[in-house]
Formats: structure tokens, sequence, C-alpha cells
């Protein structure tokens, strides 16, 4: 019986050791393989994941559309959100036309000034199909269609079709990009907030959402615009909550881009500027000025 | 050897086509019902890969391989006290 134990004993000790070795040599051909060839291993998961997102494109577009004829309830909700994306793109005109009334003077002068810094600008505009978004990307990141090939570098911002400043262009592949949203947590961005024109730095809490912590007399109201000095008057995002408490100065506000990041089909990416993301840390923090 | 199959290529699937969360949880249920399931690893590493920022002015880290490394070796001890038929 003893022999018999030990040897099972020896037999569980050597089974484990090949365990850790398997596991040892796995995470060292991964890692080797990343280190040597950086772009190599996205490249070869961006080419197999073509045939599954064109699947989930045809999932999420033609076969939903079929279910709502034979189910009203299914039509119902589809139209409901189609109208909540139009009542966003219009809020998104509508904010940027009070910015444009409110500050006509200064928008004509920084409209020449760009004019006469990039009199190509619109031909330097690429547009591109989002393959990869928020909810499948855990970290608030964007894979899409265009790359090095059609002259997209690293840091070009990148706007939604509504023309709503979205993130920045981060690693760029020959045929495709990668793109972190400014709510990409840890992202900390200067932003000028509400109608009193507040500057504070805002931090990136996933999922499309921002939070910044506020002065409470410079606390902005439910709806107010939220804007990037060096994209106004596009605003970001509208305040969507603000939270007071009174033995606190400072007001938790959040705030959210004016449209779905989770229903993003196409972007386009201004390869004529740069701009750069902070990426300080994972842990959400504001700074109040 | 059959129900390894299957749980790879359902986790494949949910990994271009289903939220994010949906291949996690599938790679987590399928430590306790596949032996020595090492290829959550290799899952956690394809995520980082694909949707992280590598090598340019930021970086998002590699947290999908090091949850799933500190989720394998965790399953470890797990496995030996519970039974799945």
């Amino acid at each position: 019986m003893k022999t018999t134990s030990l040897k099972r004993s020896k037999k569980q000790g050597g089974v484990a050791r090949n365990r850790v070795a398997l596991v040892f040599i796995v995470c060292f051909v991964l890692a080797a393989t990343q280190w040597l060839f950086p772009s190599v291993l996205f490249r070869v998961v961006y080419v197999v994941s073509m045939p599954f997102t064109s699947i989930r494109n045809f999932v999420g577009g033609e076969f939903s559309s079929v279910g709502s004829y034979f189910a009203s309830k299914e039509s119902l909700t589809s139209e409901n959100a189609q109208l909540k994306n139009d009542i966003s793109a219009i809020n998104i005109k509508l904010l940027s036309m009070e910015a444009l009334q409110s500050e006509l003077a200064s928008l004509q002068s920084m409209v020449a000034a760009k004019q006469e810094k990039n009199p190509l600008k619109a031909s330097q505009t690429v547009f591109a199909a989002v393959t990869a978004r928020p909810p499948f990307s855990p970290y608030d990141t964007l894979v899409i269609s265009s790359g090095a090939n059609f002259g997209i570098t690293a840091g070009n911002p990148v706007f939604s079709d509504d023309g709503v400043p979205i993130g920045a262009v981060e690693n760029v592949f020959p045929t495709s990009s990668k793109v972190l949203l400014f709510s990409s947590p840890g992202t900390e961005i200067s932003v000028v907030v509400g109608n009193k024109k507040f500057e504070t730095t805002a931090s990136g809490e996933g999922g499309g959402d921002f939070g910044v912590k506020i002065p409470v007399e410079n606390a902005p109201q439910k709806g107010d615009a939220v804007y990037i000095p060096e994209f106004s008057p596009l605003a970001i995002g509208v305040v969507e909550n603000v939270a007071t408490e009174p033995s606190s100065a400072f007001a938790e506000v959040s705030f959210a881009y004016p449209e779905n990041i989770f229903e993003m089909s196409f972007v386009t990416v201004d390869t004529s500027s740069h701009f750069q993301i902070n990426l300080s840390s994972y842990e959400a923090t504001s700074t109040a000025q | 050897m059959k129900q390894r199959v299957l749980l790879n290529s359902a986790i494949l699937v949910s990994f271009f086509v289903l939220p994010w969360w949906f291949s996690a949880l599938l790679s987590i249920a399928a430590l306790f019902l596949v032996k020595n399931f090492w290829e959550i690893i290799f899952w956690g590493f394809v995520l980082d890969i694909f949707y992280g920022i590598h090598g340019g002015t930021n970086d998002t880290f590699y947290f999908g391989t090091l949850f799933a490394l500190v989720l394998y070796v965790a399953s470890v001890p797990v496995r030996k006290r519970i039974y799945i038929s």
C-alpha cells in the first residue's frame, strides 16, 4: 500500500511540475513574440476577427430588422432607440449652435487661423469603419479599418460621424489602427464645463463616461455642454448628473459623450493635426482647478 | 478533449461577437469544467493584444493576461476541493 501511495504521490508531483512548465512555456512564447514582433500578433488577430465582425454586423443589422417585423414590441424598441439617437444628434448640433452664437467673434478668428494653417483640411480627413468598440473592448478602445496606408499617424484626433471628438489614434498598422477614447479609464483631459466656462481636468471612467469635481459655486446644470479647448466649439459631452453634498465644497459632476459609443459604426480621422491623451494611471482621479 | 475544443471555440466566437465580460465568464467556467485549462492565459493575452494599447505614448498594460494567470493559479487548489460531473 505504501509503495502505491508513494508512486501516486510521485506521479502527482510530476503532473504538477509539467503544468507549471507548460504555463511557463506558454507565457514565455507569448511574451517573446510580442516583444520581438510587436505588431504581428495584433495583425494576426485582426485578420482572424474579420469574418466574426462581418457576422456580428450582419446579425446586429439585417437579422434584427427582420425580427422587428414579427414582434411589434421589438420594432417599437428599435424605433425608440432610433429616435433617441436622432435627439442626441440634434442636441449635439444645438450645443454647437449655442456655442457659435455666444462666441461668434472668437470663433471667426479661430476659423480664419485654422484655414490659414490648414487650407487642405477637408482633404485630410479619413473615414474608417469601426471593427471593434466597447463593450467588446474592456479598455474603451476602438479598432478601425484604416491605417498608415491612408496617411493615419499616431496622435491624430478621431471624431464620430456627427463630428464629436471621441479620442486619438494610438497604434497604427498598415490597414488598421487602434484608437484610445477620451473616456478610457485613467485618462485625464482638460475640459471647459458648462455655461460658466469652468476649466478643469476630467478623468475617463470607461463606457463613454467621465467624472470631474467642480467647486459648488461653479457647478454646471444638467444638460450643459463640455468642451475640450482644442476642439471648441465641438462639444465632447453633456452633463448628466451633478451631485452636491452640504459638507463638501465640491460637486461631483458626471458627463458622457452626446452619442452612444456602443453603436458607433464609422469615424473620421483628422490626419492633419495631433492630440496627446494623458493616460496617467488606472486610478480614477479628478483634479479641480 | 471534445469539451475542451467546444469551449475554446465558444470563447473564440464570443471574443469577437459578444461583450468582453461574456468571454471572461466563459473562460472562468472552462477553468472548472476542463482539466488544466491553460488556454485561459492565451485568451487573456489575445484580449490585451487586440483591444489594448501597447508600444505608443500610452499603455493599457496586460491586465487581461495578468488576471488570467492569477485565475489559473487560484483555480488549482479550488479545483481539488470541488467535483463537477
